[in-house]
């Protein structure tokens, strides 16, 4: 996986490109680089992903961590690994809405698909337009 | 017509490579391009889970076989990891927002949501055989 980060300019916003295949082999390091933008002071993320073509249900786990720490949370133990994924979240805060500061940035079919059958279209807001998600956070 | 390549002692560093070998598989053998894609998603989550759970802290094999006739695609896994039927694991509750649930089990779904049919077998050599089928009378 690699990584475009992009601070948008007089808006405390930055946008998180990721480039290639999110699969079980680097699922724990597209968490770390989220948390470190975060504890870098970045609070407002665009996660684009028109250039991430796959994602397997490890990056689902990517995206419920990610969700935690944008919440100023702490996410899943990396440390115990694909364990994570049997633990249970507990103090994940307001379940009745989408994310305020951390959205997503035209997703690719499949992952789309993946997103809606699992629910998490109900976590991340969507967006196909880069200038429409910009926009979104001043809503 | 088929495709078959072994795979051995894998490590989740070969996730990569087994979507590559079904994708040009599928490709050679003139399948559909969304087919294989979706079979793809489907298979990543099997060779996951048998990396992970099935081999654990060992190194073992999986064979990959891809088939392509008519308008049928198949993709089977061989490995011999402790045997597991995945065809009879619950999906999770999705009624239960994402944060609030179990993240474990959505790899079940995946497998199961990605293709048309999805078949565990025990070989007579005592491996997992599964296979995962897209179109054709198969197709939803």
């Amino acid at each position: 996986m690699q990584y475009e980060v992009e601070p948008i300019a007089d808006r405390p916003i930055t946008i998180l490109k990721l480039v290639g295949e999110l699969d079980a082999s680097c699922y724990l390091e597209v968490i770390a680089k989220v948390q470190n933008l975060y504890d870098d002071g970045h609070h407002n993320l665009i996660l684009d992903l028109s250039e991430m073509p796959f994602m397997a249900s490890s990056g689902l786990v990517s995206l419920h961590s990610i969700a935690l720490i944008m919440q100023g949370k702490t996410p899943l133990n990396p440390e115990q690994g694909w364990q994570a994924l049997h633990a249970i979240s507990n103090d994940v805060g307001d379940t009745n809405s989408t994310l305020q500061n951390c959205k997503l940035l035209f997703p690719q079919p499949r992952v789309a698909k993946t997103l809606k059958m699992t629910g998490f279209d109900n976590l991340f807001a969507q967006f196909s337009e880069r200038k429409v998600a910009i926009q979104s956070f001043s809503e | 017509m088929e495709k078959r390549l072994l795979f051995t002692a894998v490590t989740l560093n070969h996730l990569a490579q087994m979507r590559q070998f079904i994708e040009q598989s599928g490709k050679a053998l003139g399948a559909h391009p969304e087919i294989v894609a979706d079979s793809i998603v489907a298979v990543n989550e099997a060779t996951t889970n048998i990396i992970i759970h099935g081999y654990g802290e060992q190194l073992g094999d999986i064979e990959i076989v891809v088939k392509a006739k008519n308008d049928v695609f198949s993709v089977i896994l061989f490995d011999n990891a402790p045997l597991f039927d995945p065809t009879h694991t619950l999906p999770p509750d999705l009624t239960v927002h994402p944060m609030l649930r179990k993240p474990g089990g959505l790899g079940i779904l995946m497998m199961q949501e990605f293709v048309d049919h999805l078949e565990y077998l025990r070989t007579p050599d005592g491996k997992n055989k599964l296979i995962f089928t897209k179109g054709g009378s198969h197709a939803i």
